[in-house]
């Protein structure tokens, strides 16, 4: 078990340092740097000045050798736009994201998993046709124009919800379950199909032999071997949040990472940019490598290889 | 356990009239669309801005579905949106279709040191999730349809990767690959000629059910900004424009919305049918 | 006191049928028997014959989408199994009635421990006192899996086939039931497994007098351990009879074919003997006895009507018209 611990670990630091190098060098295609910072007749002097204040003369290799240096100080420029250093500027609107997408979760892991579940358990009812009905819509939907009509009907018509900002569990309300529903839906549907088929096989037929009460058959023998292809949906619906709350966080004004990333974007604020893109790959990376955690402790044939 | 005697209820499904219905309904629009616009979707007309559906009021039967800021027939703008759509959609797909195959073909048939190679490679690209490959990518080449087209074709390339090697593999150790392999057959003859035919099926249902991730994906980033630029019809950017007047001109979101939310159901619903019909053995999921 | 009350089990008149699209496919068309305390009756028959669905029918574990019991009566212990509530016959499942697999393998859990699965039954069916882990230990000694101390915590993957199939053995006694189903439980095994499988039952058969049901295609085993056997043919049973009779004078024409069927080491044939034709279609069962299209003594009378149930001497009896005349 601790091989592949390490092993799975070893993978994550490689990949994060295969993205920084990739970062990196897109970021010297993207253009001089300087020529953004400066007007475009300044002196040759004063651009002279600043490419070598900015490192820009040295060649690629040690620049990203110094960039690597900064980084590991917790240095990584300081934001065009709002002369903050970039780092902290992502890591403050931080916290706005992590309530948004962990409520996002929260909502899409227990009711998916729930309706998933009783759906599979239940074949062909009125209630898992509707749940199929439901999860065919929400995989169509995308997930901006979600936003925009749950805005329009709960915010704007009905003016049950603020259709911007973040404050109270009001504002949280249609952010979240946007990006809730969305990931509902694609997780309804492979619980589901993945009950289903664990609850067709020969280990199921021995516990009822058994006399294994249904809800343990269901939730410990069936649930155990359908929660591996579960896992892996969820860690793909987690690239999908990180998306989700880039575009949520935009349309509803909601001060996280998301819409920093856009605004960033659209200034053309490198410095943001890269934190963001890093740092999002960092926690990408993160999560997957404890989902990877979490199959060897539900699967132990992994664990013994 | 003996041998299963029951058949399942539904073995024959039908047809989905519906699912092909919508499918069929987009790709009209998008080979006919020039001759079926009732207005020129990109004619401004200041005078005739922010008109609601005829069964409004206000609205009039010439702007069936209203118009917009600037005047435009939003109709008109759909059909050509549609347009827009299918042709960024078939060339994403066409970059990481090939991209994938190429990758998933290579990667199975040759295995060993270069299948490893491979597929970290695939696991270094999934660790970057679109939207952030998206950033990056836009950030360098500027934001256009082109962009578009290499974000959507260069982040989605995984999953033909995938199961196309995962299909190389099985197939491999087929007989008739077995027996060309005896008979001499050298090793592109044996990729191209015999093993690419017959993993056509997964294919086929593989890019129907992407088209529903090219659609949304092409949209949403259209929608932020990272896009289609303006003027363009595109769903995403109407969207865009709409959001600011939504309090007084719903029609002006909603519509562009249900385009790319019918089009990607009926795709997505085709897709299904199509598996249940050339993949019976449910490998794909 | 009655026969009826030293049986165990009371099979009546069982229809266990599919219900698809094509029709309805009749996997058990009116099967009876008994099962006496502390016997062991084979039942045999090709694969598709209703034999397996005999076993699961008496557990009322039909398959789902499809499968129903449509009439009859099981009779355990003189109570109707078919009228009891779904709780009830959880309560006798793994209880007083148990069963075993065909392939070990796939019927443990994977993900789950051998020990946690042997202690199960035990689990939901009695108040225990004592340690779990203790219990399992002992059973796994029962049976002779070695190491059990080890073996306790480990997961069925690390098991062998014959090991796995010990395990299912293992749990099915847990509880000392009345009855046990073996549905094909040597089959996915080696030859040489095959055997120690077949003692080990024997000696649990006798050690706690339990009853035992023996489902397979393989008439040796049958004779190895089985006091009685019965033959199934396309949902019904045809032959009932005590093991010696029934090798010395098997009466149906199919037992003889089957009897025959079996290779015997060191005579030298030119070609091995296989009975023509194939079993009908389960859908499309053939009026008259269903044996009849592929039977070389049919008569017109076989062609016409199913035979009924004749008794030729102690508890011998067959299903064929050829023994009506005499």
């Amino acid at each position: 078990m601790q091989r592949y611990i390490l092993k799975r670990i070893l993978h994550a630091i490689m990949t994060m340092i295969a993205v920084t190098v990739i970062v990196f060098f897109l970021q010297r295609l993207m253009g001089d740097p300087v020529a953004l910072m400066v007007s475009p007749d300044a002196d040759q002097e004063v651009v002279e000045a600043l490419t070598k204040k900015f490192g820009l003369d040295q060649s690629v290799l040690i620049q990203f050798l110094t960039f690597l240096k900064s980084a590991a100080h917790g240095d990584f420029g300081k934001s065009f736009k709002w002369q903050e250093p970039a780092l902290q500027l992502v890591l403050s609107r931080f916290p706005a994201t992590l309530e948004l997408a962990i409520t996002a979760m929260f909502i899409a892991t227990v009711f998916g998993l729930s309706i998933g579940i009783a759906s599979a358990v239940k074949p062909d009812s009125f209630f898992d046709r509707f749940g199929k009905i439901f999860s065919l819509l929400g995989q169509a939907t995308p997930s901006f124009w979600l936003a925009v009509m749950m805005m329009l009907f709960f915010g704007v018509k009905l003016d049950w919800f603020p259709i911007s900002g973040r404050g109270t569990l009001l504002h949280l309300f249609m952010p979240a379950t946007t990006i809730g529903l969305i990931s509902l839906a694609s997780i309804t549907r492979l619980t589901r199909s993945s009950m289903i088929d664990a609850l067709k096989s020969d280990y199921i037929v021995m516990a009822r032999i058994k006399g294994v009460p249904n809800r343990y058959v269901i939730m410990i023998h069936a649930l155990k071997n359908a929660s591996i292809p579960i896992l892996t949906m969820m860690s793909i619906q987690f690239s999908y949040l990180i998306t989700g709350t880039v575009v949520i966080e935009t349309i509803f004004s909601w001060p996280g990472t998301g819409r920093l990333a856009i605004q960033a974007f659209l200034a053309r604020d490198f410095p943001v940019i890269q934190v963001f893109v890093l740092f999002a790959s960092f926690i990408y990376v993160s999560i997957n490598l404890m989902v990877d955690i979490l199959y060897a402790y539900i699967d132990p044939r992994i664990r013994y290889q | 356990m003996e041998p299963e005697i029951h058949l399942k209820k539904n073995v024959r499904r039908k047809i989905p009239v519906v699912a092909l219905g919508m499918v069929g309904l987009f790709f009209f629009t998008v080979l006919f669309g020039p001759f079926i616009t009732p207005h020129n979707p990109f004619k401004i007309d200041l005078n005739n801005a922010i008109r609601p559906p005829f069964w409004e009021e206000g609205g009039s039967t010439r702007n069936l579905l209203g118009t917009d800021a600037m005047g435009r027939d939003i109709l008109s703008r759909l059909i050509y949106g549609a347009r827009t759509s299918m042709i960024v959609s078939i060339f994403a797909i066409l970059i990481c279709g090939t991209i994938g195959v190429l990758l998933g073909l290579i990667s199975g048939y040759y295995g060993g040191k270069i299948d490893t190679v491979i597929m970290r490679f695939t696991d270094l690209w999934m660790s970057m999730p679109t939207i952030i490959t998206a950033i990056l990518i836009v950030s360098v080449l500027g934001p256009s349809k082109k962009t578009v087209i290499i974000v959507v074709g260069v982040t989605g390339w995984i999953t033909y990767a995938r199961i196309v090697r995962g299909e190389v593999l099985s197939l491999k150790e087929a007989a008739f690959v077995r027996l060309a392999r005896v008979a001499g057959c050298g090793h592109l003859r044996l990729i191209f000629s015999h093993l690419f035919p017959n993993i056509l099926n997964t294919l086929i249902i593989l890019v129907t059910l992407d088209f529903g991730r090219v659609i949304i994906i092409t949209a949403t980033l259209t929608f932020l900004g990272l896009g289609i630029q303006p003027p363009s019809a595109s769903w995403g950017l109407m969207l865009a424009e709409g959001r600011q007047y939504i309090t007084y001109a719903w029609w002006m979101t909603t519509f562009p919305g249900m385009a790319i939310l019918l089009a990607v159901l009926g795709m997505n619903l085709t897709g299904d049918w199509l598996r249940d019909r050339l993949d019976p053995k449910q490998k794909l999921r | 006191m009655s026969k009826e009350n030293q049986n165990i089990l009371y099979v009546d008149s069982l229809r266990t049928y599919f219900f698809t699209r094509q029709g309805a496919v009749k996997a058990v068309d009116g099967v009876t028997f008994s099962i006496e305390k502390g016997e062991s009756v084979g039942l045999v028959g090709e694969s598709g014959c209703g034999k397996s669905m005999t076993g699961l029918s008496i557990l009322r574990l039909v398959p789902k989408p499809g499968g129903e019991i449509v009439g009859g009566r099981i009779l355990y212990k003189n109570e109707d199994l078919l009228q009891k509530g779904e709780e009830e016959m959880r309560r006798i499942r793994g209880d007083r009635i148990s069963m075993i697999l065909q392939d070990p393998m796939v019927a443990l859990n994977q993900l789950l421990k051998v020990g946690y699965q042997l202690a199960e039954p035990t689990k939901y069916h009695r108040d225990t006192e004592g340690s779990l882990r203790e219990m399992c230990i002992k059973l796994l000694k029962r049976v002779k899996v070695p190491s059990p101390e080890i073996r306790v915590k480990d997961f069925p993957f690390q098991f062998s086939g014959g090991m796995c199939q010990r395990v299912l053995i293992a749990i099915a006694i847990s509880c000392q039931p009345d009855l046990l189903i073996a549905d094909e439980p040597t089959t996915a095994l080696d030859v040489t497994i095959q055997a120690q499988i077949l003692s080990l039952l024997k000696e649990i058969q006798r050690e706690f007098n339990t009853s035992i049901l023996l489902i397979t295609h393989d008439l040796a085993i049958v004779a190895q351990i089985c006091h009685r056997v019965m033959v199934m043919y396309a949902g019904r049973i045809i032959e009932k009879s005590p093991i010696r009779p029934f090798f010395k004078n098997p009466a149906h024409p199919y037992s003889i074919g089957l009897i025959r069927s079996v290779p015997v080491l060191r005579r030298r044939v030119e070609r091995l003997y296989s009975i023509e034709g194939q079993p009908p279609s389960l859908l499309n069962l053939p009026s008259g006895c269903h044996f009849a299209p592929r039977c070389k003594d049919a008569m017109s009378i076989c062609h016409e009507s199913y035979p009924p149930e004749i008794s030729l001497e102690q508890d011998h009896s067959v299903s064929c018209w050829l023994y009506s005349l005499e």
